[in-house]
């Protein structure tokens, strides 16, 4: 079993990615902790709580940061509306919050566990990962992998350049990427392949029973925001892919690549600058292209959505079975 | 009245004679030290900090272990070449101290803020990472402080670390604007002022006449003294850190001190880490600025030094003679 | 009825393409060649430009621009087209005197009955220098078709956000973006699909004269062939200069495009804004090639303009 701690902003997207965590049998959800983002943290962190009541998952729950670390907060109420994940109904919390901060809550966790065994898995903004790494910097030595939701290396969805989740902390992204861990990056790029397509939602809706319903319609206000926003037919479901490829990494492929975070340009502030180790064709080898030579992140290139649908699909079922 | 305060060291000889000054004051409550890396490493602060309590018989003030490197960046620049490879100017007298405090130091300053809401004040004179950690870990902070008086910065002046930066607010310039655009109080005690209160051989005599904890000040001033000599004429040593203490406490005559925005330049260009200060109402008078929180001294009456050293002089341990 | 060109070029193993193809085109009369630096320094590009336009018998003047970028420090991409900017292969020394080339273009676009279309495939410095110094004539210009930046799949070359034109003077092309005179954009997205080796050109290798021999040399000494070795060579420069002659060849999309110059690392990107929705529209960005057309087009003028330089020798 793979531990992991996820660290979200939910979220639709989040959302499914909790349900994959927790229904997975190749996953042990130490905690979840929230950052702000999609919205803000008191919206979050309750939605997080709801998820949780809706799938009937119980791992302690910490609330993270509340502004990124330098710049001003932003929020994406465009597409995941004004509780940031509206479209369904949320219950009530069935417990408390932990009540340490969410950094504290990933130090103490990686710390108290074996070393190499712990993965982090961040899928909203990196600020609580950035102000983990400053609170114990032991942390870096000791996590086992780092499997981000972010970035992209064709395209931004929040500005042309930049995707959301960078684009709200340039600066922890950076440090993140930069640290001496093991960095996954599913970017845009991979999922803008990994579409809640009318199979996926099938699949879910044959299973029936509360957390079927949940998921679409999860699918559904997001779906429409999709579509408005981006002209997608079906919603990308982001977050869960990072979980997945904890999974089973034959999910997606990977290149190696040098990942840099562009924190001054005025239209491409929150871009990942992706240099590929084997880039075909290419001769990137001019200016600041020569220094980003450290071919250390993982850049998720090809998904599998069969693979990555059953996996998806076999964590509702199991997490519907256990309820009753 | 007292004033209650938390500072925040990279101890650093110019650190030493701050936390005695805080220390000894009668005026002022010191509720606790963090220590921070930036003139030396984290741990060699933190030993330096708890010893230099200790020497000035304030061992019981916690002292709590910060951030070892910057908010952000991977980078650390020491200053050993200024402080000695000791901290203490290569003349640490190797006394055995206590533990530090069993938390952090930005925690510490979130639980001692929040336990005197309104009345503490955090002066931070090393980098200011630990400060901007505890900013994120509990955004209602600014609201709960006195204020925050920092030695950073320049306005008018040089740099020291580059042409246009002082070195604390270079070496992390990310966690200075965090900390530089929170709403509260800020009083920037920079290089425009700390540049110009100097001990000079004379002064010096004066901790020279003192009590051991004066004396060991004295000592550990020699290699500080002849290095920021090379920027005077000779040997020359300056008090950064005890500026910023001192204007918190009240202690200092301010002569000039316009309260204005300041903007943190994090852009790697040859201004990184300068605090753009905008004294653009230098010819009128400095007219009121609508949302400008930073206080940046300008000029201050420099006999604070002869107040300071005097203070520190005057100490004596149980069981020395006066 | 023919359409005035101006070339504005850094040759340049596929800017010589370009202008072969250019000088093998009835649609197009060209009016001149200016030089600028880029691929390589302008003591080369301007005599290769000079050269070419002798090898391809052509009555026009030829102008020497930019040897810098408007005030970055400039690097060549020699790797790539060799020391002398054309692979190695070497041409006669042309004895034409060469004018300025910033004033050079400002006389063609004012003295030309029809508005001018300038097609630009090096850096943008001339461009944008015209358009600082002659604004008015600048505004003339009916339209500027470059070879430059990229969107999506493939973004740059130079770095792996900038495209080299691009990467090489960011500043002029934010100029030339934000000046307001209607842009067509061949980026690498496209370019990247307009692949041609020796097997793509039948008639023209078989014609065996001048021109022949010399792409046969250029095709093969282009080093930024890595995986596509086999599969031909982009040809960046020749396809959009193949966009004026036959719009078909490639499929636009009317798009703003502007251009980072004060990123760190990002600095000579073209930011699309390939969702439509972050600036008014400025420019037809190239996202589709017809590949096939392009080939058969660039195959059957080579060979008739290479047939017609065997026969007047």
């Amino acid at each position: 079993m793979q531990k992991i701690i996820l660290d979200c902003d939910p979220g639709h997207d989040d959302a499914i990615a909790m349900l994959l965590a927790a229904g997975s049998p190749a996953i042990e959800l130490l905690g979840i902790t929230t950052v702000a983002g999609n919205q803000t943290i008191e919206k979050v962190t309750r939605n997080a709580l709801a998820v949780c009541a809706v799938a009937g998952i119980r791992v302690p729950v910490a609330r993270g940061a509340a502004v990124p670390l330098v710049t001003p907060q932003m929020v994406a109420e465009d597409i995941h509306g004004d509780s940031g994940l509206d479209g369904p109904v949320l219950p009530a919390p069935a417990f408390d919050l932990d009540p340490r901060h969410g950094a504290q809550f990933i130090v103490d966790t990686v710390m108290a566990h074996d070393a190499g065994t712990v993965s982090l898995v961040p899928v909203g903004p990196f600020t609580n990962i950035a102000l983990a790494m400053r609170l114990e910097p032991r942390i870096v030595e000791r996590v086992k992998s780092v499997v981000v939701m972010g970035g992209s290396y064709m395209r931004g969805n929040v500005t042309p350049g930049a995707e959301f989740n960078i684009y709200v902390d340039p600066e922890a992204a950076e440090a993140v990427f930069r640290a001496d861990w093991d960095v996954t990056m599913v970017g845009l790029d991979l999922t803008h392949q990994a579409l809640a397509d009318a199979g996926l939602q099938q699949r879910v809706r044959d299973l029936g029973g509360p957390i079927s319903e949940f998921a679409l319609a999860v699918w559904d206000f997001v779906g429409s925001t999709y579509k408005r926003q981006y002209e997608f037919d079906h919603p990308p479901v982001h977050d869960a892919c990072s979980v997945a490829a904890l999974i089973d990494p034959a999910v997606f492929t990977t290149a190696r690549a040098d990942v840099r975070v562009e924190l001054r340009g005025e239209w491409t502030r929150g871009t990942t600058v992706v240099n590929f180790a084997n880039a075909p064709g290419m001769h990137h080898s001019n200016g600041t292209a020569l220094e980003q030579t450290d071919f250390r992140t993982n850049i998720a290139m090809r998904l599998d959505h069969a693979r990555f649908s059953d996996l998806v699909v076999d964590a509702i079922a199991r997490l519907t079975a256990a309820l009753t | 009245m007292t004033v209650k305060m938390i500072l925040d060291c990279d101890t650093g000889v110019d650190d030493t004679m701050a936390i005695m000054y805080a220390a000894l004051h009668p005026d002022i409550d010191l509720l606790a030290v963090g220590s921070v890396w930036g003139n030396v490493d984290v741990p060699t602060a933190t030993r330096n900090t708890i010893h230099t309590l200790e020497l000035v018989g304030r061992g019981e003030v916690p002292v709590a272990q910060g951030a070892a490197g910057p908010l952000l960046r991977k980078d650390t620049y020491f200053a050993y070449f200024v402080h000695g490879d000791d901290g203490q100017g290569n003349a640490y007298d190797g006394a055995p101290v206590g533990p530090a405090a069993d938390t952090t130091a930005a925690q510490q300053i979130i639980d001692l803020v929040h336990a005197n809401p309104g009345e503490v004040w955090l002066v931070p004179v090393g980098p200011l990472t630990n400060i901007a950690t505890a900013l994120a870990l509990d955004p209602e902070l600014p609201g709960l402080v006195a204020g925050v008086s920092i030695m950073g910065g320049n306005a008018l002046a040089p740099g020291n670390a580059t042409p246009v930066a002082e070195a604390n607010i270079a070496h992390d310039a990310e966690a200075a604007a965090a900390v530089f655009r929170a709403p509260w109080p800020i009083i920037m005690a920079g290089l425009d002022v700390t540049m110009k209160v100097v001990i000079t051989p004379e002064r010096r005599a004066v901790l020279d006449a003192g009590g051991k904890a004066a004396q060991y000040l004295s000592r550990i001033m020699q290699f500080y003294g002849d290095y920021i000599g090379q920027s005077f004429g000779g040997w020359t040593a300056t008090m950064h850190d005890t500026i910023a203490v001192a204007a918190a406490a009240g202690t200092l005559t301010i002569n000039t001190a316009p309260v204005v925005h300041v903007e943190i330049d994090c852009s790697d260009g040859p201004s990184h880490g300068a605090t753009v200060c905008d004294l653009r109402g230098l010819y009128a008078g400095f007219p009121p600025q609508e949302g400008a929180h930073c206080r940046v001294l300008l000029d201050i009456d420099e006999s604070i030094a002869d107040d300071v050293l005097a203070l520190i002089a005057a100490h004596r341990g149980p069981g020395e003679e006066s | 009825m023919t359409r005035p060109i101006i070339i504005d070029t850094d040759p340049g193993i596929d800017d010589a393409l370009a202008i072969m193809l250019a000088a093998a085109s009835p649609e197009v009369d060209l009016l001149g060649l200016v030089a600028v630096a880029g691929n390589v320094g302008l003591d080369r590009t301007a005599p290769n430009a000079a050269a070419l336009a002798d090898l391809l018998r052509l009555d026009v003047p030829v102008g020497r621009g930019s040897a810098l970028p408007l005030w970055r420090t400039p690097t060549h991409a020699s790797q790539v087209h060799g020391e002398n900017g054309f692979g190695g292969y070497e041409l006669p020394a042309s004895t034409r005197v060469l004018e300025p080339g910033v004033p050079l273009l400002a006389r063609l676009i004012e003295q030309s009955a029809e508005p001018v279309t300038v097609v630009a495939i090096g850096p943008l410095t001339n461009i944008a220098q015209l358009m600082n110094e002659h604004p008015a004539t600048a505004r003339k210009i009916e339209r500027i078709v470059l070879m430059g930046g990229g969107t999506l799949d493939v973004l740059g070359n130079a770095t792996p956000t900038a495209e080299f034109n691009i990467w090489w003077d960011p500043d002029a092309a934010v100029r030339v973006f934000g000046f307001g005179v209607p842009l067509t954009m061949v980026g690498l997205n496209a370019t990247h699909q307009a692949l041609v080796g020796p097997q793509h050109l039948p008639r023209l290798l078989a014609s065996g004269g001048p021109v022949a021999k010399m792409v046969e040399h250029l095709l093969s000494g282009y080093q930024d062939s890595h995986h596509e070795q086999g599969a031909g060579m982009a040809q960046h420069d020749s396809l959009a200069l193949a966009a004026v002659l036959d719009p078909a060849v490639i499929t636009t999309r009317h798009l703003y495009v502007d251009v980072e110059n004060t990123g760190r690392r990002t600095t000579g990107m073209t930011v699309v804004d390939y969702l439509g929705r972050w600036g008014e529209p400025n420019c037809d960005v190239a996202f589709e090639v017809d590949v096939e057309r392009f080939r058969a087009l660039l195959d059957s003028r080579l060979s008739v303009l290479d047939a017609s330089l065997k026969e007047d020798r």
